[in-house]
């Protein structure tokens, strides 16, 4: 070991180069991260933080610059190499093995760069497993299997499993995109006790308020360049957000919406899960924007999954326009009653990477791009993908381009153009905007406001409140599987925040002082940091 | 797979019943001898298929491992144990040929083993003019038919490497990451899995365990038969899949494995007993696998409707502790 001064880089890129087909993903980046520095990494999708990720974590080569670590060159290879030098990423594509327990999925670094021979017992694996869990006040049985865990447990295990390689860089890449508050706090206070124990983080979040709570520096990306970096104490979200886009950041409010009809699109009267007691009952109106806040696990996902038909319902009616209907499949539930859903998983579950955006855009809907003999009519199915992609500003260089190729929140755009050119009457998008980038959320969120306007009743469940808030008429609250409150959307931050927070927190409305250290944390968390900007 | 074991126990229970000769000391050895190179047989395909693969040259490897042993018993004059390790060192060196393929330039292990297959067969039947190897030395055929106090030598060899193999992948690195990267490839390799490494390791592991299944045979058949591996494709892939293997990869079972031949096994011989024609034995052993696959099927379509892939797969219930709820809501 040299000896290292407290202040010597742990990782110090300098003038990286990475050209993809086309594209060109960095250019001339350099990045200096110091022990016990959380820093924090910014920018829109398609910045290029993933391979600026992949390259300090040995997935991808720079084509050209020089990568130090502890002030010596390095040749970094592989994910092996990176971890031998002491350095740990979490990625943001979900990477655990369906087939192993929950342990097993925490020491997978430790398993899978074993040597052959070494000798495993899943007993010691869960046993140390347990304490990595425990880190992060995760009440999880690490025989238990990975497949039973939600999206938010999964990616705790994930982290679980990036903090279980004892590193001197921690990299974290989007590590709360699909987690609540609560489970948030709990990583940041580990992220926290790392600094204080001399670690290094490179924090990866499109959470600002996270970035201002935990970091001490932070970098902007924009277009493959490295456009600032500066002390956080010395910059503003409004600072962050200018950087990222490039231009002034435009208006963040929507406005109030008027003339949704009185007319009832789609009605649940007591609709009961199977196993679950909770029941249900809504009403969304035409051309209604209704929003399920509740914190991930609340039951809103399955709740949406038995209205479209992808669960049965043991209980209840469901009526669509005034009529009772029985909802078998979600086929069904899209030719018949012209009722999509968007799923939260758009990276894996909403796409076909393989295939071409018009191919995936039309994958909803081929009958309609059919000729009579059967046949696809192929210029159709590209024109109405252009169309889609104009319409959804996707960039991509031309729509035959594969869908795998695409960043982030472009194939949440095309996830979302597959069901928009399908025509439906009610839709309910889970998560439109989680883990995109500020100007496509905008984007989206116009786009949903749009297809309101024009008479599609839309349900749109989110965990953001700052989304929910922004962009909906009227916000169910969701807690433990109920729909626990019911409010008229006012579009004042403030108000709303609090209002609809209290339900969470379980109070009818009122004052704050009886609330306990960690919903105080909570409700700071949510209402100030989370306030558009506060800078 | 918890129909495996009633069903073994029903057909056994039915051809005792019903047919006199079928319980009798002799007839068990004859069965535990099948069900021993059944079972040899499959534990060379089931680890293939557990990393995702498949080896369809199983068969050739066997021949060429088995007659590989029979030569050098015949011509070096070494002892057996040594005889033997010539015929597994030929398994891992088709195997190896197949995994540097399949890992190096990353082609599909179907198309890798289709091939490799053809090419072993044709240096199996080449190098023996296609004529079997006869005059092997008594101990080794002692091997192939006697038995320890009533239970064939056989199935104590194969009981042995049905440990070995299982403990091997249970227990071991090498196992771990051969799971992992057929459970899920891309993950496996954002950790950091030496995919080239662990596909060549497990096709040469295949390759043995080819070897050693078919210098069993031939010393169950008293000579070396060239052509002992042509009839060995189907149960290879039945016997794993009737177990509860993921033809997908990421899990293996190797008691499901020994069930699924138990089953293939009784199968056959309750063909000859009932004095069927022998072609029923593979219409029949057809059917278990279809069946087998429609019912797997079915079970998984329900586990994974439910999001609880580990119910099908047996992995135990929730992995929430009792107590506290993770998500406060």
């Amino acid at each position: 070991m040299t000896t290292s001064v407290g202040t010597e880089n742990v990782v110090s890129l300098a003038g990286i180069y990475k050209r993809y087909p086309g594209v060109v993903a960095l250019a001339d980046v350099s990045l200096d991260v110091k022990p016990g520095e959380v820093h924090g990494l910014v920018g829109e999708n398609g910045a290029g933080k993933s391979t600026l990720i992949k390259i300090i974590g040995g997935v991808e080569k720079a084509d050209s610059g020089l990568y130090y670590i502890a002030g010596r060159p390095s040749h970094i290879e592989s994910p092996r190499d990176a971890r031998a030098m002491g350095i740990s990423v979490l990625h943001q594509e979900r990477s655990f093995i369906p087939t192993f327990t929950i342990g097993e999925n925490v020491l997978l670094d430790e398993i899978l760069s074993s040597r052959g021979m070494s000798w495993f017992r899943r007993k010691a694996i869960h046993t140390r497993a347990e304490e990595y869990l425990r880190l992060l006040e995760l009440d999880l049985d690490p025989a238990g299997p990975v497949t039973a865990l939600s999206a938010a447990q999964l990616q705790l295990i994930e982290i679980a499993r990036a903090l279980s390689v004892e590193a001197r860089l921690l990299v974290l890449d989007e590590p709360t995109a699909s987690i609540a508050l609560q489970e948030a706090s709990s990583l940041l206070r580990v992220v926290r006790g790392l600094r204080d124990r001399q670690v290094a983080v490179l924090y990866v979040s499109h959470k600002l308020e996270e970035i201002f709570e935990i970091c001490d520096q932070v970098s902007v990306l924009r277009d493959g360049h490295v456009v600032a970096r500066s002390a956080v104490r010395e910059t503003s979200r409004a600072d962050l957000i200018r950087l990222m886009v490039g231009r002034e950041h435009v208006a963040e409010s929507l406005p109030l919406r008027t003339g949704t009809t009185e007319e009832t699109a789609l009605e649940v009267r007591d609709l009961r899960r199977s196993g679950r007691k909770e029941s249900a009952s809504f009403k969304l109106r035409r051309g209604e924007i209704l929003g399920w806040y509740g914190l991930v696990g609340a039951g809103r996902t399955e709740l949406a999954h038995t209205i479209i038909g992808a669960d049965m319902p043991s209980g209840g009616q469901i009526f669509l326009f005034g009529r009772p209907v029985r909802i078998r499949s979600v086929a069904q539930a899209l030719r018949k009653y012209r009722l999509g859903y968007v799923s939260e998983d758009r990276q894996t579950g909403g796409l076909f990477l393989m295939h071409s955006v018009s191919k995936n855009v039309s994958a909803a809907t081929w009958r309609s791009v059919r000729r009579r003999v059967g046949l696809i009519d192929i210029s159709r199915e590209r024109s109405r993908a252009e169309e889609c992609r104009r319409q959804l500003a996707i960039r991509t260089p031309t729509v035959a381009q594969l869908v795998s190729s695409l960043s982030g929140g472009n194939k949440q755009k095309v996830s979302l153009g597959k069901w928009l050119v399908a025509d439906p009457e009610i839709l309910i998008i889970d998560e439109p905007t989680v883990g995109i980038d500020v100007r496509t959320k905008y984007e989206v969120h116009n786009l949903i406001v749009n297809l309101a306007n024009q008479g599609v009743s839309i349900i749109v469940i989110s965990s953001d409140l700052v989304e929910i808030i922004r962009l909906v008429d009227r916000i169910l609250v969701f807690r433990g599987g109920a729909i626990i409150g019911e409010h008229v959307n006012t579009k004042d931050y403030n108000a709303m925040s609090q209002t609809v927070m209290a339900d969470i927190l379980g109070r009818a409305s009122g004052p704050l002082e009886e609330a306990s250290d960690l919903e105080h944390r909570l409700l700071a968390v949510s209402t100030e940091a989370d306030r558009p900007d506060v800078g | 797979m918890i129909w495996l074991l009633p069903a073994n126990i029903v057909l056994f229970a039915a051809l005792s019943l019903t047919q006199p000769r079928f319980f009798s000391g002799l007839n068990f050895q004859a069965l535990l001898s099948s069900l021993a190179i059944t079972v040899a047989i499959s534990l060379g395909q089931m680890v293939v298929i557990a990393s995702g693969g498949m080896n369809i040259s199983l068969g050739s490897i066997g021949a060429l491992g088995g007659l590989a042993s029979c030569y050098a018993m015949l011509h070096s004059g070494l002892p057996l144990f040594l005889d033997f390790g010539v015929g597994l060192v030929v398994g891992a060196l088709c195997g190896t040929f197949n995994g540097f393929l399949v890992g190096q330039f990353g082609l599909s292990a179907f198309i890798v083993t289709l091939g490799s297959s053809g090419m072993f067969t044709a240096i199996a039947l080449g190098l023996t003019e296609v004529q079997p190897l006869e005059g092997l030395p008594g101990s080794f055929i002692r091997i192939g038919v006697g038995n320890l106090g009533g239970v064939p030598i056989l199935f104590v060899f194969v009981a042995c490497s049905v440990i070995l193999v299982a403990g091997f992948m249970r227990y071991t690195g090498f196992g771990r990451q051969v799971l992992a990267l057929g459970g899920n490839a891309g993950a496996s390799q954002l950790v950091g899995i030496r995919r080239r490494r662990v596909l060549m390791g497990v096709h040469l592991l295949s390759g043995v365990l080819a070897a050693w299944a078919g210098i069993l045979t031939m010393a169950q058949l008293g000579q070396g038969q060239p052509d002992i591996g042509s009839d060995w494709l189907l149960g290879s892939f039945a016997a794993p899949i009737i177990g509860g293997t993921l033809f997908a990869g990421g899990y293996l079972s190797v008691a499901g494995t020994c069930l699924g031949a138990g089953l293939l096994t009784l199968v056959s011989s309750g063909v000859v007993f009932v004095r069927l024609n022998a072609e029923w034995v593979l219409v029949l052993q057809g059917l278990v696998v279809v069946c087998a696959a429609v019912l797997e099927r079915a079970r998984l379509a329900r586990s994974l409707r439910a999001g609880r892939l580990h119910t099908y797969l047996r992995m135990g219930r929730t992995g929430r502790k009792p107590g506290r709820d993770l998500v406060r809501t």
